[in-house]
């Protein structure tokens, strides 16, 4: 075979990898052209930034505002019921929540859901922290504390001067939460 | 199934790697990271939902779901926007069940989700309809989702018959074009197949199967010993399901990567790569130049492949499935074709069914040639090159169509009259006959047939026709001056940017009128059909008289012609929308594709709520 030939069916070819490659990039694209993708923004957005201020109902109906808990380590965690990996990190957080509670560390749960959807669960499992509930404030709060998708679980580290130290999407083990809580206990 | 994903993805990577290399990035800008390191993506990109039209009564919805993810069973929702319409029993995958230590058996879905929802309908006529559709599902181990809620919009098509009231859900409005592959799309597994084979058999018939024929023969009477007829045929036969086998992961790698023609030809860049290529391909089968594997590997492979211990049955097919790919760039283009068409279905098990078929087709004549033991060797001829050379005309039509949506209707025409009066040429339309055999004058006289079409096509050209099957319609033939005085379409004001349609729809608004908004392009062959027959009718003015209407003409599809069509979700023409006189869009009543007279009128009425 000519070389010129044999030049000519490769180039061929990668011109139609070439191709497939726009192609499947394109076919990759998710929801092209709709300009309603949100781009997450990094978390480490709202590291070192003043926590929001907000309030939300608690099992008993009674409105919470987070000021309450102001000069502790106030750990928020995002969780409901329907979301498995959040109900397996609840025991580790009442376990750190019982150890650390007289040096300042105040456990906050909210749940992305309606209290009585999970009243029943946290009286069986015994959570010795407060937990708050809500839809739609819930995720807009979520998303001000870096959690644009409304991600479940989520938790945040928020220090005794209201300074977001640290966020977590993804359920947290005890070695971890207990490493990362002693930093800035 | 999972598997062949996982192949297929692997080798799509090496080709491919920098396209892939773009999209990762997109993914992982859309993961948390901070201070941690597992990546989660973001709900729409884990759970990629797709829909479309299985018929006027049945839709399909469908959910990507990236490995790793699922969603609950028992989460699905469905609510159809439209008080008349009723849903009937959604059928979803069975799932699979896992344990959950509160709610006990839990069914999830993961990998590909289908729900297939019918539709009950009062009316057989076309009508929109804005489906809810609510999921909820988790990454394994990692994070949940909150409850996903989203609206699918679709033009339905009349329940009866498949007219050209077109229209899938948004946002990937199908053009006419698109239609029809939807259509070839929706055709029953069995054609396909059978399809398959035939081009398969066609395919045997260019010399793209000799490099086989020494490899087979050399098996055969390699053997050493007298080998019956029998023990032939199933040698050839091994060799030749090894390399349909070969070609069919192939279709399932294209199956399983499911890519949209519709949305990706809206780009011209697209269209115009893809028509070279095509071009290029038809080229080879003119045998200006031959696609072949450099001949340093495919020496390689033929070593290998006589290494391989004849007479094995194992040798053999891994005989089989090397020849595959040796002949592989001498099949290319119409594999391509082939290759194209199936990942437009997204169905692996279709994908490699029909490739698999195509090798057996491919392989009919081998196997003759094997049991024979080469005695039936086909004499190769002119006839062959004559085979190819079918081929390189069908690419070049395919190169043509692709190029319809962005050339003018007169210039597609006179590019399918040129196509057609060569071929004719060559065809020996204008050869003389000296007492030529019967198959010389066969050819002739199709070829004169060609000619002629091909002249009437250029007529339809130059008096700006655009159809191919009809390139003088009456109104060319009668002139246009008829046309223009009494049928004048209604008037539109052309409007250019979101700022202007703004401004537009608040004076529509403060007369308190409703407005509709025509999207229209050069280039775009429903709109010209709207055009010419739909809005000249005198019922449709009427229908449109105390209706504001406006027009965008995205011919140029520049930045500010995509802005809008990106505000409204559309990736391109044809798109009417309706407004209400508080300048909302009333997108249920979003028509998308060529709407006859009658249909229009109805649909306007509805959508102006007269």
């Amino acid at each position: 075979m000519k070389p010129a030939v044999a030049v000519a069916g490769v180039l061929s070819i990668m011109i139609v990898a070439a191709i497939g490659g726009f192609v499947v990039h394109q076919s990759l694209k998710p929801d092209l052209g709709s300009g309603t993708v949100r781009s997450n923004p990094d978390p480490g957005e709202v590291l070192g930034k003043r926590r929001p201020d907000f309030s939300l109902p608690d099992l008993e109906g009674e409105m919470r505002s987070l000021n309450e808990w102001d000069g502790k380590l106030i750990v928020i965690n995002f969780w409901a019921t329907w979301c498995p990996p959040c109900r397996e990190e609840i025991p580790v957080f009442m376990e750190l929540q019982e150890e650390f509670a007289d040096r300042g560390l105040q456990f906050l749960g909210i749940a992305l859901q309606e209290a009585e959807e999970v009243r029943d669960y946290v009286n069986e499992t015994g959570m010795n922290y407060p937990v708050l509930t809500g839809y739609r404030e819930v995720i807009k709060i979520a998303a001000a504390l870096g959690n644009y998708m409304g991600a479940l679980p989520y938790t945040v580290v928020i220090n005794r001067e209201g300074v977001i130290e640290f966020v977590k999407a993804g359920p947290l083990d005890l070695e971890t939460a207990r490493s990362t809580l002693l930093q800035y206990l | 199934m999972k598997l062949f994903r996982f192949t297929g993805a692997l080798i799509l990577l090496a080709i491919v790697w920098p396209a892939l290399a773009g999209s990762l990035s997109d993914r992982i800008s859309g993961v948390f990271s901070g201070n941690q390191t597992d990546e989660i993506l973001d709900p729409e990109q884990a759970f990629r939902i797709d829909s479309r039209i299985i018929d006027g009564s049945t839709l399909e919805v469908r959910w990507d779901v990236e490995p790793g993810y699922y969603l609950y069973r028992d989460k699905f929702a469905f609510e159809a926007e439209d008080a008349e319409l009723g849903l009937g029993a959604i059928r979803l995958p069975a799932g699979e069940m896992i344990d959950d230590p509160l709610f006990g058996e839990v069914a999830i879905n993961t990998g590909e989700v289908n729900a297939v929802i019918p539709l009950q309908r009062p009316t057989s006529g076309g009508r929109s309809l804005d489906l809810k559709v609510h999921y909820q599902g988790c990454k394994k181990d990692s994070v949940c989702y909150p409850p996903i809620s989203k609206t699918l919009s679709f033009s339905l098509p009349p329940v009866t018959s498949n007219t050209s009231v077109f229209a899938a859900a948004t946002p990937a409005p199908i053009a006419e074009q698109d239609a029809i592959t939807q259509r070839l799309v929706e055709g029953s597994l069995l054609a396909n197949v059978l399809v398959f084979f035939g081009f398969g058999l066609l395919l045997s018939l260019t010399p793209c199967v000799f490099p086989m024929v020494p490899i087979l023969s050399g098996i055969i009477v390699g053997q050493g010993r007298e080998l019956s007829t029998r023990g032939a045929f199933i040698l050839s036969l091994v060799y030749v399901l090894a390399m349909a086998l070969t070609y069919s992961v192939l279709g399932i790698i294209a199956g399983s990567f499911h890519f949209n023609l519709q949305s990706a030809a809206q780009d011209p860049w697209v269209i115009i790569a893809f028509s070279l290529v095509f071009v290029l391909l038809a080229l080879s089968m003119f045998g200006f130049y031959e696609l072949q594997l450099p001949s340093g590997l495919r020496q390689r492979l033929n070593t290998l492949s006589h290494r391989q211990e004849s007479g094995s049955t194992f040798g053999v097919g891994i005989m089989g499935s090397l020849s595959a790919v040796i002949v592989g760039p001498c099949v290319a283009p119409p594999l391509a074709g082939a290759l194209l068409y199936i990942s437009q279905t997204g169905d692996a098990l279709l994908g490699g069914l029909a490739l698999f078929a195509m090798g057996l087709g491919f392989g009919v004549p081998l196997l003759i040639i094997g049991t024979s033991a080469g005695k039936l060797l086909p004499r190769a001829g002119i006839w062959m090159d004559r085979v190819k050379a079918v081929f390189g005309v069908v690419m070049l039509g395919v190169a043509i169509w692709f190029l319809e949506r962005i050339l003018p209707g007169p210039v597609t025409l006179m590019l399918w009259a040129a196509l057609i009066m060569v071929s004719a040429i060559f065809m020996g339309a204008l050869d003389r006959l000296e007492a030529a055999a019967r198959w010389t004058r066969v050819w002739k006289g199709l070829g004169l047939v060609m000619l002629v079409y091909g002249v009437a096509l250029i007529i339809g050209a130059a008096t700006g026709g655009s159809d191919v099957f009809r390139p003088l319609s009456p109104q060319l033939l009668q002139g246009v001056a008829g046309v223009a005085s009494e049928n004048s379409a209604p008037e539109f004001r052309i409007i250019k940017s979101p700022v202007d349609l703004q401004r537009e729809l608040q004076q529509a608004s403060l007369q308190g009128k409703p407005a509709m908004l025509d999207f229209y392009a050069e280039w775009c062959v429903d709109c010209n059909q709207m055009e010419a027959k739909t809005f000249p009718h005198p019922g449709v003015k009427q229908a449109l008289k105390d209706i504001v209407l406006l027009k965008a003409d995205v011919t140029a599809n520049d930045e500010v012609d995509r802005a809008l069509l990106r505000q409204f979700e559309l990736f391109g023409p044809p798109a009417i929308l309706f407004f209400d006189p508080d300048a909302r869009e009333r997108r249920a009543y979003r028509l998308v594709g060529f709407v006859g007279a009658e249909d229009f009128i109805a649909h306007v009425n509805e959508a102006t709520g007269s």
